[in-house]
């Protein structure tokens, strides 16, 4: 461990001091450092004490990300030429199991370039779910810029869609119809909570896809925490698709970019349709390299944001206050923890922003994802003792409500309310809370 | 081939490893905002947008600017027109309405006139937007004239228009002419300016203009897939170039006026000489006696020049695909105008 700290934090101090040495550079002003903090998925800089649960994409390149960016060599990747794209690309065409990847900026482009290459004829439609991220927080993208139109069909709790429901919303040929060309799947899924479609699920859905002669596209965002979650290869999610979608700026820590993977005939559309969009860019290799180093080191221990996010869960739900916070703990497999404002608020008429609103003054975030659903979002940067403090935000914000409540009602003062006061908790965490 | 083949130095790379990051999307990434706040102060306009790239920021005026079934009136040997895969039109729904482009990049009046079209009439698509580009590539990054500039501005305001610079290489045009970008940028609307190129960062373009149009710009640019989370990385980079490398494009321009006049003297070679109006790039092409000795034509003697003596250039311009180009940057030092000059005079030797 000392060896560990040695290597990391010598170069770190090193190189914060050295960067203030040449007098016109446009970097940032001497600042101090301390409050180092560590986990499993690296060391870095804590600046302050809030905890960010809003999301994995807030996760920060780690010191050797950022080490292995500054050294990446480059080129110009339009004209095919940075190696480390190039490198970046056959590793995940390899780990997906396709046949080519292309490295993009964003998931979102990611998304909207399998769409626009798979429905390339006028009057195309895409079945997908009403819960899934590429209909609801895309912009619409594929109506938008390529005249798709949506078609959603009810996600379950689950994530999936059904089966007979998707092969029934295949369009029949007629002049009057539009043409079903793709359906999407989301893997893991988002809005509902970071669950996990299983390798059968998808092998499912690709069949009735072959079958009617429609692609099948996997927004695989966090695929890898699918993967991690069911101790599979990734390839086992991903080899039955035409297409996927794949984030580096997730759970894998990079700083930015994702990658759209299949076979080399749809690689060599979607390359074209990146540079029409915008997405060409020139030496690209530092996000690539970043991007390496995720999938090198990242990937092995995202099992471990799970581990986080299932302690959080089960802290909130043995708060044992579902008038106020509802939150199914078994349900939550993956790194994102799903809860929903419970009547008693609703009642004080406080929806979901409001509660983050106040949590966020008492220094935890997450985000209302709907009026009346609160999501937390675990990364290689939030400790098991973020998690306790989360825990402890969260029934000190439930002590504030019950307060506010009993001081309401205290001149009728009834005995249900005795159960709803919370005895006084100090900030370092007791047995108790743990 | 181009200037955008720069790689970052020592100073870019490391600005890029310890710069301060946060989430972009969420607007928190400090490296980007510092950037973005340089931009409104060197161009002198209300608002900025860090893009990955100057095709996504003409897209996103275009975007911006024109509503679907409008039209962007822009040069016909623009890069918006020739080399952005006709986005306009098939991702925003815009039509291109061509004029000619004179040899200095401009477009006459006259021609503007009658390219202009307003929906009075429900054959026509109204023209919103006019694009120039400065400095003009394909017109031999030539910096546009400021007469050019004034009659923009006018036709512009009399026509309800708004006016987009595709500024790839703006910094070039500045330099060249010994003015500011607040200058050239008086007046137009909105800009695209490359960092990736001459200024030397590895990726990126900003995009400036009103509050209003960098609001909807934003929204455009997540839809299109260009919001990136800890930008900053590359934003920082982008800082660099913008602040360090301004003052440097002289010496790209002399190199490439040295390059011309090297050519000039060869036989064999000519050259679209363009005076002092010229900035980093020559254009020239093989005489066609010498053509028929090589052989192979103007892709056997770039291969050659590639193979033997080491000197990439891109072809493919011109009518016939004939012409080549060169462009120096910061990759691009004395000594290698000079070899360039030698291998030149060996082959037509």
């Amino acid at each position: 461990t000392i060896m560990l700290h040695v290597i990391f934090i010598l170069p770190l101090l090193t190189q914060t001091i050295t960067s203030f040495g040449t007098p016109r550079s446009a970097s940032k002003p001497r600042r101090k450092v301390s409050n180092l903090k560590m986990s499993d998925g690296g060391i870095w800089l804590q600046k302050s004490s809030i905890i960010d649960l809003r999301s994995d994409t807030i996760s920060q390149p780690t010191p050797q990300m950022r080490k292995s960016m500054s050294r990446a060599e480059l080129g110009d990747d339009v004209f095919g030429e940075d190696p480390t794209v190039n490198s970046l690309e056959k590793e995940v065409a390899v780990i997906t199991g396709k046949e080519a990847s292309l490295f993009v900026p964003s998931g979102t482009m990611a998304n909207l370039i399998a769409e626009l290459v798979w429905c390339d004829e006028k009057g195309s439609e895409m079945i997908l779910g009403d819960q899934s991220h590429m209909f609801l927080w895309e912009q619409s993208n594929g109506a938008q810029f390529g005249g798709i139109s949506y078609r959603t069909l009810p996600n379950l709790s689950d994530g999936t869609i059904d089966l007979e429901q998707i092969t029934k919303s295949i369009r029949k040929k007629g002049d009057s119809f539009s043409k079903t060309k793709l359906i999407s799947i989301e893997n893991t899924h988002n809005q509902c909570g970071g669950r996990v479609l299983t390798p059968e699920y998808t092998k499912s859905v690709a069949e009735i896809g072959k079958k009617h002669g429609v692609k099948l596209h996997l927004d695989g965002a966090r695929v890898w925490n699918s993967a991690a979650y069911l101790g599979v290869p990734v390839s086992e999610l991903t080899s039955c698709v035409d297409s996927l979608s794949v984030c580096f700026s997730k759970g894998l820590g990079a700083p930015a970019g994702s990658a759209v993977c299949g076979d080399k005939e749809f690689i060599g559309k979607a390359r074209r349709i990146r540079k029409a969009l915008g997405g060409g860019m020139r030496q690209s290799g530092i996000l690539a390299s970043g991007a390496r180093e995720g999938l090198k080191r990242m990937l092995p221990r995202l099992h471990e944001d799970h581990i986080q996010a299932k302690a959080l869960a089960y802290g909130i739900s043995n708060l044992n206050m579902p008038e106020f916070f509802i939150c199914n703990a078994e349900d939550v497999e993956t790194n994102i923890v799903m809860v929903e404002i419970g009547p008693g608020l609703i009642k004080r008429n406080l929806n979901s922003q409001d509660v983050v609103n106040r949590l966020k003054n008492k220094g935890l975030l997450g985000v209302a994802i709907t009026d009346t659903t609160i999501r937390f979002v675990t990364y290689y940067q939030i400790t098991p003792n973020d998690i306790i403090k989360a825990i402890n935000i969260l029934r000190k914000f439930l002590k504030n409500v019950t307060e506010e409540i009993y001081t309401e009602f205290s001149s009728d003062f009834s005995p249900q309310f005795e159960s709803l006061i919370i005895p006084d908790l100090a900030d370092d965490p007791s047995e108790d809370a743990t | 081939r181009s200037d955008t083949v720069t790689k970052p130095c020592r100073n870019m790379r490391s600005a890029m490893a310890n710069a301060d990051v946060g989430d972009d999307v969420y607007g928190e990434d400090p490296s980007v905002k510092r950037l973005q706040e340089y931009a409104c102060y060197i161009t002198g306009k209300e608002a900025s947008l860090f893009v990955p790239s100057g095709t996504m920021g003409n897209l996103i005026a275009v975007g911006v600017h024109c509503q679907r079934g409008e039209e962007v009136m822009l040069g016909n040997k623009s890069h918006m027109y020739l080399y952005e895969a006709g986005g306009a039109s098939s991702f925003m729904g815009v039509s291109y309405a061509c004029v000619p482009n004179l040899p200095n990049g401009s477009f006459s009046l006259d021609d503007m006139s009658e390219a202009l079209r307003d929906s009075e009439d429900d054959h026509f698509p109204k023209t919103s937007l006019l694009a120039i580009e400065n400095t003009h590539n394909f017109c031999g990054g030539v910096p546009l004239k400021r007469d050019f500039l004034i009659q923009c501005r006018k036709f512009a305001e009399k026509n309800d228009l708004k006016i987009h610079v595709d500024g790839a290489r703006i910094a070039n045009a500045a330099i060249s002419q010994k003015t500011s970008l607040k200058e050239l940028l008086d007046g137009m609307d909105s800009a695209s300016i490359c960092l990736s190129k001459g200024l030397g960062a590895p990726v990126g373009s900003i995009l400036v203009g009103s509050k209003n149009f960098i609001l909807k710009g934003k929204r455009l640019r997540k839809g299109l897939g260009g919001g990136m989370r800890q930008a900053g990385v590359l934003a920082a980079a982008g800082l660099e170039g913008i602040v360090n490398n301004l003052k440097r494009l002289e010496d790209d321009h002399r190199r490439a006026y040295e390059l011309k006049r090297g050519l000039l003297g060869i036989r064999g070679i000519k050259v679209r000489d363009l005076g002092n109006e010229m900035t980093n790039m020559v254009y020239f092409a093989i005489e066609e006696n010498y053509l028929e000795r090589i052989g192979s034509g103007t892709d056997g003697f770039l291969k050659v020049l590639e193979d033997e003596y080491g000197v990439l250039l891109q072809g493919g311009y011109g009518a016939q695909g004939e012409h080549m180009r060169a462009v120096t940057h910061i990759d691009i030092f004395d000594g290698d105008v000079e070899k360039c000059i030698e291998a030149f005079k060996d082959i037509t030797n």
